[in-house]
């Protein structure tokens, strides 16, 4: 890799040298690794045991990292981690994300998503984790549960293949070969197939296994169904094959490397003692493998009861796209991908409520289980114009709340909503609905023109970055719903006109008002226990899905739905933001109920040193600074400011100030702020804002007006700095004049 | 969750905990305590808040009908200077535990279910917190001599380390352990993969005309195994309270004398609390200046160090001036040491930084002991403060 010489990006530039003071290195190079793509070389500590690795696994005190960076998607994607070792034990370790064969190991981090999680956190944080990674690699801890097994991760998967886990299990365990002395056996499987949308989709469902005995029934099953013509025809038939190693062999290790074409898939095979060529030409021959794609279901037998499953088979699902050349082989260049297991789904999900017509124009961010009720509320209501953005794809365990169906598998969730909103209005000539399935950051600017709402509803900090950040027409009304407290409270956040409040304002205004209101502090504490016990980095790979049950996430979307609808042209909220919340019981005959507030527009300042960091007072507290530095003038006052920051937007947010307390003291040129009290108080705050609320800053008054900070500011800022960044926050210091507040920041 | 060893940053004294994980239980044994008022809270943001950590890892149980009440298992008291047992008083409840009340724990008393003592407690204390140890221990000692049906009660229970053939103590041998016994029994439950060699303080040192404090200290040496059937430790750690080098003679004679040096391996170690707080009082008598060289069977100690060895000074910054304790000349010989071991001298107040000291953290493998690493992972992007500035007085101008 040659040096990149290129200017970086602030924010990636910002990234490494964030990397080079936590390693406190004198200098990071980084290197070009492809086409829009650097990668910064780091040397990541690793802990070892003083009698070395546990299982003498090849990790050592020092390994080299590339931290990979996408010059235009970061920070919105995570950087990625690659081990720079080619002897990395990648056979040895769970954890890694199956790569191609010569490419570095890629780490898996984190539970779920890691941009997702990304969102949330600093690259320092990032490091954090790699260290941990490293640090339970050596001490042979990656697997969370040290009586299960981690699945191999995989990444860039052709579609899926939807079994039933205990099938599987239960076919491996009989062991019944479908050919005499072969370790193999038949399942019918189903594609789906597109109709007219031309969308190759690569979705296969096994519904059952095939005993010799039916071979003559299921031939004609396979042939009936492929052959017979159909508009509506969404599913053709075929057979899949299912492989076991014929001595049960059990494997402990981790083939990251997996096969990419035919001739490495014999290869695979007779490493386990599979003649796989043999196997699939007796099917062809016995006319039981239609042309097409091939897929195949492979057992492993792993040591232990698999992470997530009732068993100890891991199955890896390999598709062949079979090249046939003479004698009806296959060519040894044929296509082998490999697709994701996902446990189908068999209830159907109910219906949701009734529609009305509904005017103006509506752009969705997430077409998940609460957006897509709603824009399914707007679209059976009669309203015309609705995009929706979801980069999702719709998968089975999304049946259990979301408000399409089974169909529509594979498909791009934005895609699949508005075919069916097309389809519902198919002979609407005015109807406008129009998927973007892409992320919300990747929207083109001229989409935001043409609605008159963006309604986000999605759950993810990023996207709230991203619309915090993004430059939206300031006649575009802005709203945001969430579901928190396991589906008891329901939370809609609409913005003032002219984005003040803003949405971020709105959120972390909701936090602060914990400390007044019941539903809102229950949700606060029980987030910050559940954070506790469930925050588990480094471990672990599948995303848990929140549990809620489908109605309550129904009710809630039905009455946010309603108030959108009534506010569509800002009625009754006018020019002011707006904090909405529903609330339903859980437990026994269930209660609703609704609050809401009107948000006056905050104060934004930005920081006077130029630091690019702003603070968003809320409304009404910097007047009262401003009287108070009148008040005590001509002697200085203070106290602490209450609230938190984004170090992602650069943003601090005030809801409160503390006022002097009694042993404080101030003259005319300088003030000591006390501390009696204090901590007790603000520790109140964090405790019923769930720690997300607590002391963000320093206030005095100059009452002599300077504008400026003195020179026992600066000193007292740098005291302060070293304690601010082990928490971390900002150091903030804000002067109140006579007429004026302002805000200095330093990080 | 695995077996953990803490040290934390408390400056010159002592306050240690280790954390036994066996069968999905925890055993806490808490070693001496130094919880400063000036810790707490942000009051001194530089010193390590040890109560609020504390706060965090230890258990918490039903006392007396009051919910949540943190407690510890064992609480050892190597001796009773006030490095040793610096805000006791405040921070551990004392008495009767039928008498907990819900006051107790809004005060942050934490319960402590078995006390470990020498018989030194018996003598006079020369502080505070010694003072309402030892009534805390002669409290419980009262029972046990008496035969109360409380006696073994949570918070009665008691563990004498020593016999010094007084009278007061006469009777209760079914609760005493002397240096050369192994105990695997804590808090009323047998431990199969951890047990504790007891070193000192010998008969010879407590019966002395007026046995001092450093010189009797409770030593003794914490045994890890990953599995009850393992032959070999996983991880030895000898803690040796404020110990001198006549002490440390008496324990390696006796020790090989029983051979236990080789039977039970009871002088190796794979972390070694330096004595003292890193003073040269290991190494021979003080001042330095005057007796210069380490006596021979310091030396010979500190050779049963295991390959990849930590010596931990809890201990202030030890700088080249002569504090003693710390003493840098101490370090030196201890360094010297560990070179030939491929061994770690870590101090108490540098790690991870001076300015930001933390617990030392030894995570237990079955390779021996490993720091974990210290990367602090925010919880979120947004942060609110509280560790900050918040509980410091400020002055601006």
């Amino acid at each position: 890799m040659k040096p990149y010489t290129a200017p970086l990006p602030a924010v990636i530039q910002q990234a490494v040298e964030a990397v080079r003071l936590y390693y406190n290195l004198t200098g990071l190079s980084p290197l070009s690794y492809a086409e829009g793509i650097i990668v910064v070389p780091v040397t990541i500590p690793v802990s070892i045991p003083a009698k070395g690795t546990i299982g003498d696994i090849d990790i050592r005190s020092a390994e080299p990292v590339l931290l990979q960076f996408s010059l235009t998607q970061y920070p919105v994607h995570a950087p990625l981690v690659l081990s720079d070792r080619v002897d990395f034990p990648k056979n040895q370790l769970s954890h890694l994300y199956a790569t191609d064969r010569g490419k570095p190991a890629k780490l898996c981090l984190v539970r779920g998503d890691l941009n997702e999680w990304f969102a949330g956190r600093r690259i320092e944080d990032l490091l954090g984790v790699i260290e941990l990674w490293f640090y339970k690699a050596a001490l042979d801890r990656l697997n969370d549960d040290g009586d299960e097994y981690d699945p191999i991760r995989l990444e860039h998967y052709k579609g899926h293949h939807i079994y039933r886990y205990a099938l599987m299990r239960e076919i491996a365990d009989d062991a019944v070969p479908f050919i005499a002395g072969k370790p193999v056996s038949a399942l019918f499987t189903t594609r789906y197939i597109t109709g007219e949308q031309a969308i190759e989709r690569f979705d296969f469902k096994t519904i059952s296994s095939i005993q010799p005995i039916q071979i003559a029934e299921y031939r004609k099953i396979l042939s009936n169904l492929n052959n017979t013509p159909s508009a509506s025809k969404q599913v053709e038939a075929l057979v899949s094959l299912f492989v076991w190693h014929p001595d049960q062999v059990v494997e402990g290790g981790y083939s990251t490397e997996l096969p990419a074409n035919y001739q490495e898939l014999k290869a695979f095979f007779r490493q386990r003692e599979v003649d796989i060529d043999t196997i699939i030409n007796g099917f062809k021959s016995a006319r039981f493998l239609m042309a097409g794609y091939i897929p195949i279901i492979y057992a492993v037998k792993r040591p232990k009861k698999i992470v997530g499953f009732d068993g100890n088979y891991e199955f890896i699902n390999f598709l062949i796209d079979p090249e046939i050349i003479k004698n009806e082989r296959i060519a040894d260049r044929s296509r082998v991908y490999f697709q994701a297991h996902i446990e189908p789904f068999s209830k159907a999900t109910a219906q949701t409520m009734s529609g009305e017509n509904r005017d103006g124009s509506t752009l969705y961010i997430g077409a998940g289980s609460l957006g897509s009720k709603m824009i399914f509320h707007d679209g059976r209501s009669g309203k015309m114009n609705i995009g929706v953005c979801d980069d999702g794809y719709f998968r089975q365990h999304n049946l259990g709340r979301h408000s399409l169906f089974d169909y529509f598998t594979g498909f791009h969730k934005a895609t699949a909503v508005v075919l069916e909103l097309r389809r519902m209005y198919e002979t609407e000539p005015l109807r406008s609905f129009e998927p973007y399935p892409v992320k919300a950051h990747l929207l083109p600017k001229e989409v935001f023109r043409k609605y008159d709402w963006l309604v986000d509803t999605t759950a993810s900090l990023g996207v709230r970055n991203t619309l915090v950040q993004t430059d939206i027409p300031k006649t575009m009304n802005l709203a945001k719903c969430e579901l928190v407290n396991d589906g008891r409270l329901g939370l809609l956040y609409i913005e003032g006109k002219g984005r003040n409040p803003r949405l971020d304002d709105l959120k972390n205004l909701a936090f602060f008002m914990a400390t007044k209101d019941a539903a809102l502090q229950a949700w606060r504490k029980a987030d910050a226990e559940k954070d506790i016990t469930t925050l588990d980095i480094g471990l672990g790979c599948s995303s848990s899905t929140v549990v809620m049950p489908d109605d309550i996430i129904s009710a809630h979307a039905a009455i946010i739905s309603t108030l959108l609808h009534h506010q569509q042209g800002r009625k009754d909220i006018g020019d002011k933001g707006l904090l909405f919340r529903s609330m339903v019981t859980m437990e026994g005959i269930p209660q609703t109920a609704t609050r809401f507030d009107l948000v006056e527009a905050f104060d934004v300042i930005a920081c006077q040193r130029g630091s690019g960091w702003e603070v968003r007072f809320m409304a009404g507290l910097t007047k009262r600074l401003i009287a108070l530095c009148r008040s005590y003038k001509p002697r200085e006052t203070g106290g602490v400011l209450i609230g938190l920051c984004n170090y992602k937007t650069k943003t601090i947010h005030v809801f409160d100030f503390t006022t002097q307390t009694v042993d404080s003291k101030g003259t005319a040129t300088y003030f000591i702020r006390g501390i009696h009290g204090l901590p007790a108080a603000v520790n109140k705050v964090r405790s019923e804002t769930g720690d997300m609320v607590g002391y963000i800053g320093e206030w005095h008054s100059h009452p002599m007006d300077l504008e400026a900070l003195s020179g026992k500011d600066k000193k007292t800022i740098e005291e302060l700095l070293p304690l601010n960044q082990k928490v971390p926050i900002p150091t903030c210091s804000v002067i109140a004049t006579n007429h004026k507040i302002l805000p200095f920041i330093t990080e | 969750m695995a077996s953990k060893i803490l040290h934390y940053p408390v400056d010159n004294g002592d306050h240690g905990l280790i954390s036994v994980e066996e069968n999905g239980y925890t055993t806490h044994l808490m070693v001496d305590c130094n919880i400063r008022d000036s810790s707490a809270g942000d009051t001194k943001a530089e010193q390590f808040d040890v109560k609020a950590d504390l706060e965090k890892i230890l258990k918490k149980k039903t006392v007396n009908d009051v919910a949540d009440v943190l407690f510890t298992d064992v609480f050892a008291l190597s001796h009773g200077d006030d490095d040793h047992l610096h805000g006791f008083k405040k921070n551990f409840y004392q008495g009767d535990p039928k008498s907990y009340k819900k006051k107790n724990k809004e005060d942050g008393e934490i319960f402590i279910d078995v006390l470990w003592f020498s018989p030194m407690v018996m003598g006079e204390s020369t502080n505070d917190d010694e003072d309402c140890f030892n009534k805390e221990a002669k409290r419980r000692i009262k029972l046990h001599r008496d035969n109360s049906a409380d006696k073994d009660l949570a918070g009665n229970r008691i563990i004498i380390i020593g016999n010094d053939a007084s009278e007061s103590l006469e009777g209760l041998d079914l609760v005493r352990y002397v240096p050369g016994d192994i105990i695997t029994r804590f808090n009323n439950r047998n431990l199969t993969t951890f047990s504790i060699f007891i070193h000192a303080p010998y008969k010879k040192q407590l019966s002395a005309a007026e046995p001092e404090k450093n010189h009797t200290s409770i030593v003794f040496q914490a045994r890890f195994k990953m599995k009850s059937t393992d032959t070999n430790f996983a991880t030895l750690a000898i803690f040796g309270g404020d110990a001198d080098h006549y002490a440390w003679a008496m324990i390696l004679e006796k020790t090989k004398k029983y051979k236990n040096d080789t039977k039970q391996q009871a002088l190796n170690f794979d972390i070694l609390l330096a004595p003292h707080h890193c003073s040269w009082t290991f190494f021979n008598d003080t001042p330095e200046d005057d007796h210069p060289d380490p006596v021979a069977t310091a030396l010979e100690m500190l050779d049963y160090a295991n390959k990849g060895a930590f010596i931990v000074a809890s201990s202030k910054v030890i700088t080249a001036k002569d504090q003693n304790p710390p003493s840098k000349k101490a370090k030196d010989q201890y360094v010297k040491k560990l070179a030939g071991k491929s061994g770690t001298f870590l101090n108490t107040a540098s790690e991870p930084s001076e300015k930001s000291p933390e617990p030392i953290v030894f995570e237990i493998t079955a390779n021996g002991p490993v720091r974990p690493p210290k990367g602090k992972i925010s919880g979120a992007v947004t942060s609110a403060g509280g560790a900050g500035a918040l509980g410091r007085s400020i002055e601006q101008g």
